[in-house]
């Protein structure tokens, strides 16, 4: 054999090697998009569960849970984690129109008159079931320019049957040779409701929305696979939900499905009634999307899984992380964007909406997956002057499947211009 | 305001049935035998005596329960220990903010003096809350008590109940005759149990809701369907099955094999039926099942007869097929049948909007209730009919309108022979 090319042979082997040796022995797998110039991302500092906000100081806040940190230079560097006093956690943050700030999370919230340095309860929002409050995405509760507060949370289940257990019915793949679960959800009973709870004292009294004879309105999926209300196609779920206060004066409420898109509501009355579940025109997995409002322009921004039957069925439900704006109030979708996507996905902006819209969900056997199989989820998005604050997670089958183990997936925090999402 | 009369009901008693008319109020009515051989009935917070087997009751006597609040969904049986146990709501006004979300809590009174005085009061911890008289004992010696929790939607704009419902014409006056389903709406099921004659009490695992598809088979792929007023009886072979409500034209069902901890998937039942509750026991004396519940088929309930046959038959094989069908009563309007085959698909059937000309004598028959005493079943349930308000000139529903206080209909009770089930 020609010795120079041995030589080069042998050395891509040895870096090869040493590559998957290093990827193998550290969870930390090199997955995914790189941010695009201009364009920060701090990983490990805060991703699922996060939440920042401008301080009156200037600087930002990100909470975290049990804890938060500063950044005095707009989010590049941060100060160590300060840990909120027993009993407090939090993951949203939100300034309020009276100037307190809100700490958002477990049953209620906190209210802080002086920048984060002591915090008094709000009322709980929702009653508690089974004796835990109602689940949610994190971060949920907004505020109208009305100055109303509007928190919408789910109340979930699931079946657990012998003849279908988890474990069972997931999907599996093979991935560096070795078998590994994707996905459980969709593969076995489940449903979630969504409830919406509406304060006009900056949460010192909460009103449920409600229907007749004082019950609970609750939103769930009953359209068809035509996307019609007509209930001839049982009900599907509508959970982790999103608000945001459109232009045109409703608020649209973006959830996870438990269908291939997005579903939606919208309320034309500051939250106290809303319209059947529909799906939108935004194809997803079963993952929660993120809506927000860009308070400097009023449009709506949403950073979803968008991807296609096809690709939920070949194990990337959520291989692709996108973003799109809207500036119609949620009608129509522009600037389309990827800002995460797994190796074995085209790197596309767009994946049209399909039909039937119905439960879609993996293979079981969802055969080879490519070394850079990865999972971006569970986004965030905060502003602040002329930046969007985009937190997520971000895994690989390293480190297990993406609706396990959240705590181990690497914790993205990214800075972008918002001139980047209009581009 | 003038009435019209009543209908000629197509189904009197056969020869040799007793029938009572006006006794206790439908739901929340349980009857146990005494130590003296005198039958005690439950009718809202009072009981009635029978000290001939049914034949004649004596005036009701207030219920001595101290820790009962409203009437509703009780259960009473003797346990195999002799006592009496009395499952009801308590006291407290459960309103939106209890953790069952506007169920009241249900708790357990026993009695060690054949219903003279209650006390105990354990909570059962249910699930939403139960289908009323559903509490049984297993030969185990465990109790079983399965619920349900419902959520739905009824002001969707263009979907709020009113408009959603279903009409009809009746002697020229415009009438309401149903409306559950035509709007979202989902029950979810589960089984309590408790092994120390109810001090204590735990929830089976996960819940139960129908994932089956058109064919029946439970692969979500049509959504999730409804497990709404479940009963559960103990089979020959030493399962627990359970028979609910469900929106999919068909009654749905699920075993146990470990005494209600563990359920299979909820499948689609061989009989037909409304979106209406069935009453399934075990017959003591011979160990087979009989259910009675609105056998219809998925036209009639179309054509706005949903409740409009109330059927029974008997399984001598541990639920796997069902005979000796027999209609109890029928409205005019459908034939008299004794059997409606199961149909498919298995999917959500509600009447249509429009039902057009009722016939004058239309009636529902529904909420049944069995209890076996020696070799007599006594069998309990509600028909309505209706009446029209002359003088408003409007019909007064047979519809499942909330608060209806004077929608027309009485309760009955027919004490058959066993052998008349069977023959």
């Amino acid at each position: 054999m020609h010795l120079p090319l041995l030589f080069v042979l042998s050395v891509l082997l040895v870096l090869c090697l040493l590559a998957m040796e290093g990827r193998a022995g550290d969870e930390r797998v090199a997955i995914g998009t790189p941010p695009p110039e201009g364009v920060i991302e701090v990983v490990d500092l805060g991703g699922i569960g996060c939440s920042l906000v401008e301080l009156n100081d200037g600087s930002l806040m990100l909470v975290r849970g049990e804890d938060y940190l500063l950044s005095t230079d707009e989010g590049v560097t941060w100060s160590e984690p300060q840990p909120f006093a027993e009993g407090l956690s939090g993951n949203g943050i939100t300034r309020l129109a009276s100037g307190a700030l809100a700490l958002t999370g477990g049953p209620g919230g906190w209210l802080s008159e002086d920048e984060g340095k002591t915090w008094s309860p709000m009322a709980e929002p929702f009653p508690r079931m089974m004796g835990k409050p109602p689940a949610g995405l994190g971060d949920e509760m907004i505020q109208l320019s009305s100055g109303r507060l509007v928190w919408p949370r789910h109340v979930g289940f699931g079946g657990r049957h012998p003849e279908l257990l988890y474990e069972d019915v997931s999907a599996y793949g093979v991935w560096r040779g070795q078998r590994v679960q994707t996905e459980g959800h969709g593969h076995l009973p489940e449903i979630y409701v969504t409830l919406v709870s509406y304060s006009d004292d900056e949460g010192q009294t909460w009103k449920l929305a409600e229907g007749n004879h004082g019950n609970v309105n609750a939103l769930m999926g009953w359209f068809d696979a035509e996307g019609l209300p007509t209930g001839y196609a049982g009900v599907t779920g509508c959970g982790e939900a999103t608000v945001a206060e459109t232009q045109n004066g409703r608020i649209l409420l973006f959830a996870r499905p438990t269908v291939n898109r997005i579903v939606s509501s919208y309320s034309a009355d500051a939250g106290e009634s809303w319209s059947a579940v529909l799906p939108a025109a935004l194809a997803n997995s079963i993952s929660p999307p993120r809506l927000r409002r860009i308070p400097s322009t009023g449009d709506l921004m949403c950073v979803w899984n968008q991807v296609s039957a096809e690709e939920i069925r070949r194990g990337y439900r959520r291989g692709r992380l996108s973003v799109a704006i809207s500036r119609d109030s949620g009608e129509t979708w522009e600037n389309f964007k990827t800002i995460e996507v797994s190796e074995g996905l085209d790197d596309v902006d767009r994946v049209p909406a399909d039909y039937p819209i119905k439960l879609v969900r993996a293979r079981d056997d969802v055969g080879q997956l490519p070394d850079g199989f990865g999972y971006f989820h569970y986004a965030n998005v905060c502003f602040a002057r002329d930046k969007a604050y985009i937190m997520y997670s971000r895994g690989a089958p390293s480190l297990g499947i993406a609706e396990q183990n959240l705590h181990k997936q690497e914790q993205v925090l990214r800075i972008y211009p918002l001139e980047w999402l209009y581009s | 305001m003038a009435m019209t009369g009543k209908p000629a009901f197509r189904k009197p008693a056969p020869e040799g049935v007793v029938e009572h008319v006006g006794l206790g109020k439908g739901e929340g009515t349980a009857m146990v035998e005494l130590d003296d051989g005198s039958l005690m009935l439950l009718a809202g917070s009072d009981y009635l005596i029978s000290t001939d087997g049914g034949q004649t009751w004596g005036e009701p006597q207030p219920l001595n329960c101290e820790a009962m609040g409203a009437s509703g969904g009780v259960s009473c049986i003797r346990l195999q220990s002799g006592t009496l146990a009395l499952a009801h709501r308590g006291k407290e006004d459960a309103g939106r903010g209890t953790e069952e979300y506007g169920w009241n809590p249900f708790y357990l009174s026993v009695s060690e003096d054949e219903g003279r005085n209650w006390s105990g009061a354990w909570p059962m911890k249910l699930l939403g809350g139960p289908y009323y008289d559903a509490m049984m004992q297993l030969s185990s010696g465990r109790l079983l008590m399965p619920s349900r929790i419902c959520f739905s939607n009824n002001q969707h704009p263009g979907l709020e109940y009113e408009r959603a419902s279903s009409y009809g014409y009746w002697k020229g006056l415009r009438v309401q005759i149903s409306g559950h389903y035509h709007y979202p709406e989902i029950d979810i099921a589960a089984v309590s149990y408790s092994d120390d004659d109810g001090q204590t009490w735990q929830r089976c695992q996960g819940q139960l809701m129908g994932w089956f598809d058109a064919e029946g088979i439970p692969n979500g792929r049509a959504g999730v369907t409804a497990v709404d007023e479940p009963n559960v009886a103990e089979c020959a072979d030493g399962r627990v099955m359970m028979l609910a409500r469900s929106t999919v034209g068909r009654l749905v069902q699920s075993y146990s094999e470990d005494g209600g901890e563990n359920w299979a998937p909820i499948l689609p039942s061989d009989l037909a039926s409304s979106y209406s509750p069935p009453r399934l026991r075990r017959i003591p004396s011979s160990g087979d099942l009989l259910c009675v519940w609105n056998q219809v088929s998925r036209d009639e309930i179309r054509r706005g007869y949903r409740r409009g046959r109330l059927s029974s038959a008997i399984s001598k094989d541990n639920g796997a097929s069902w005979e000796d069908f027999k209609t109890i009563g029928v409205t005019t309007g459908i034939e008299d049948v004794d059997r409606i085959p199961p149909q498919y698909p298995i999917t959500p059937v509600i009447a249509m909007p429009e039902l057009g000309t009722l016939p004058d004598d239309c009636a529902t028959f529904d909420y049944a209730n069995v209890w076996f005493v020696g070799d007599k079943v006594h069998l309990m349930y509600d028909r309505s009919w209706i009446e029209a308000d002359e003088d408003a000139q409007q019909a007064v529903t047979l519809g499942e309108r909330h608060g209806t206080a004077n929608k027309p209909g009485e309760t009955v009770l027919r004490i058959y022979p066993l052998e008349w089930f069977y023959s």
